[in-house]
């Protein structure tokens, strides 16, 4: 694992994005480490996402523990500010004519003045240079805030938060910025998004206001139990493939919305679940053989970011019962081992509720944040 | 790649700030808020002097310096330095690496010219509307009434600066702005308001006698400290 470059330390802190300044969201006692690459929080404004964000840029300080960058408070400290990429969540830029002054004005705070304006037009933005600040919309001043943030000179971290969102530029470019300053900086990107927050090789989920847990991005990680979800659009024949489909075991679940927007005989929607990515897909492809059905389109959707709460919970639970068993002793773990999915037994499948790594019976619970390669957050108790 | 010294950051900060003051409010708003001050005051000059010829200079400068020049140290302040919390107004600008304290200062700087600019020609204004009689040495008359106009003014602008840093929404200014208006010429707390050094420099009705020198000393004064008091509200060292 790097060197930490950013270390949060118990933090409390409330955000004032709500109406009136009040809280949407709180951190509560919320640790997390992450050296150089690119790491995703995963987390709604509820969850303390925005009060991450203001954390991390240096609006605020928070209210107890610490948030250090390379051993210095963001908060408190301009000069490492000036080393803090940062995308927030309330598309603040100062109202100082044009763009192209705004980014006189930004380098003009950095150590080592970057040909900004480069950077603008590189993220395609040209455009808005002469643009008065006043008159950008939401999406442009958030894309002219994201040129500044990955512009920044000499970065050490670099916060995004929803950079895919709301933004006037090729998702494709961003990712590639994102990538290019990946080996030379901290960063962070907060978002709302499971397929998002996909992209990335290490994820963080912030759930009300902890770090919970850290996991790679695949589905079975994130979404954990709930298993792989298919969305099949059908031009023809949509009844008769669900018909088809329902006798496979490989579904746990099948939804069939029929009709389409241009009002075609037999179209429709379906959206499946399964335990199993491949048989899955094979159990498709031999219905669609054997309804004769004609299929526009199959998306393997990411999962909702309340299938990564419910799995979040659940391995809590799990981890919590595994404690508490660790505590008693050996005796009554085998047999609480396998009342513990159990637990959670009401909204998942028997097959799709196999723990992802159940722990050897004596072994150590495995932390709940925590990654190998670089990120690491708090430990559960 | 150079390095650009601290010393020219620290100024950058500065002008940061007033860039930031200026931005938002615009060429246009500065003039017309300057020239609605005028002729407040032209109006309130012409009125007194109809009211008769005696004492209609202290009266209409009574009401310039009791009215025009806090209202339109008001309207400016809220205008330059904006509707919120000063020490999260300057944030747009801070979160690039600029000092916060220097940026509030900046912005400050500019809300306390835009105010000194105020009391003095309002103030000149006014003398010039009522025009006294050759008697009176009017280019004196017009010095004095302009360095104390740009000093009260310059006092408002430090104290709306100042009292920015309170309230979400800078309610601090609000209530400022009523607490002068009630006791700002009352007794011992003439000391600290600006309308009461004022009154007490022009001579109007002056609340403890102070000699003009200790007066006005006392106005840049506390002018200065609200200054220095508003970098610490502002600093980033400070919790927020």
């Amino acid at each position: 694992m790097s060197e930490p470059i950013l270390l949060v330390e118990h933090v409390a802190y409330a955000d004032h994005a709500g109406e009136r300044g009040r809280a949407r969201g709180s951190l509560i006692d919320a640790s997390l480490r992450h050296g150089l690459g690119a790491l995703a929080v995963l987390g709604a404004p509820e969850d303390g996402s925005l009060a991450l964000c203001d954390l991390l840029s240096g609006r605020a300080a928070p209210r107890r523990g610490s948030v250090r960058v390379d051993g210095r408070e963001p908060a408190r400290d301009p000069s490492l500010r000036s080393q803090l990429g940062c995308l927030g969540h309330d598309a603040e830029l100062p109202r100082v004519g044009t763009v192209a002054q705004l980014c006189a004005l930004v380098s003009s705070a950095w150590a080592t003045p970057e040909p900004l304006r480069a950077s603008v037009e590189a993220l395609g933005l040209g455009n808005l240079l002469a643009r008065a600040v006043s008159s950008l919309s939401y999406a442009e001043t958030r894309s002219v805030e994201l040129a500044i943030a990955l512009a920044t000179p000499d970065p050490r971290l670099v916060v995004l938060f929803e950079p895919y969102l709301d933004v006037v530029v090729e998702r494709a470019r961003v990712e590639a910025a994102i990538a290019e300053l990946s080996p030379r900086a901290a960063v962070v990107v907060i978002s709302a998004s499971p397929r998002d927050a996909q992209s990335f090789e290490h994820v963080v989920v912030l759930d009300r206001g902890r770090f919970v847990r850290s996991s790679g991005a695949g589905r079975g990680e994130l979404g954990g139990p709930f298993g792989v979800q298919l969305h099949v659009s059908v031009e023809r024949g949509a009844r008769a493939l669900a018909a088809a489909l329902s006798e496979s075991d490989a579904l746990d679940s099948l939804a069939l919305e029929l009709g389409s927007p241009s009002g075609a005989e037999g179209a429709g929607r379906l959206r499946l679940v399964g335990a199993d990515g491949v048989r899955l897909g094979r159990a498709l492809a031999h219905a669609v053989r054997t309804s004769g059905a004609r299929v526009e389109a199959v998306v393997e959707s990411a999962p909702q970011l309340g299938e990564v709460r419910a799995m979040t919970e659940w391995e809590q639970r799990r981890m919590a019962a595994l404690a508490e068993l660790y505590r008693r002793g050996p005796a009554p773990f085998v047999q609480a081992q396998s009342s513990a999915p159990e637990q959670h037994g009401a909204q998942a499948r028997p097959r799709a509720n196999e723990p992802p790594s159940t722990p050897a019976a004596g072994a150590e619970p495995e932390p709940a944040v925590s990654s190998p390669a670089g990120p690491s957050g708090e430990e559960r108790s | 790649m150079s390095s650009v010294p601290s010393s020219s950051r620290a100024s950058a900060s500065l002008r940061a700030g007033v860039a930031l003051a200026i931005g938002p409010v615009g060429r246009r708003r500065v003039v017309g808020i300057v020239l609605a001050s005028l002729a407040m005051s032209i109006l309130g000059a012409v009125l007194m002097r109809r009211a008769g010829l005696s004492g209609a200079l202290e009266r209409s400068l009574g009401a310039v310096f009791g009215w025009v020049v806090p209202l339109g140290a008001f309207v400016v302040a809220n205008a330059t330095l904006g509707q919120r919390n000063l020490r999260d107004g300057v944030w747009s600008v801070a979160r690039f690496g600029h000092a916060r304290a220097l940026v509030g200062l900046g912005r400050a700087s500019v809300a306390l010219a835009l105010c000194a600019a105020i009391g003095a020609l309002a103030g000149l204004a006014a003398v010039l509307a009522v025009l006294p009689h050759p008697g009176v040495a009017l280019l004196a008359e017009l010095s004095t009434v302009a360095w104390i106009g740009a000093l009260v003014g310059a006092s408002y602008g430090a104290w709306f600066a100042y009292l920015s840093t309170f309230g979400r929404r800078a309610q601090g200014r609000v209530v400022f702005l009523v607490l002068d208006f009630v006791v700002g010429a009352w007794g011992p707390f003439g000391l600290l308001f600006p309308r009461g050094l004022g009154h007490d420099l022009l001579a109007l009705g002056a609340p403890l006698g102070l000699p003009q020198r200790a007066a006005s000393a006392l106005l840049a004064l506390v002018t200065l400290a609200l200054l220095a008091a508003l970098a610490q509200r502002t600093s980033d060292a400070r919790r927020g």
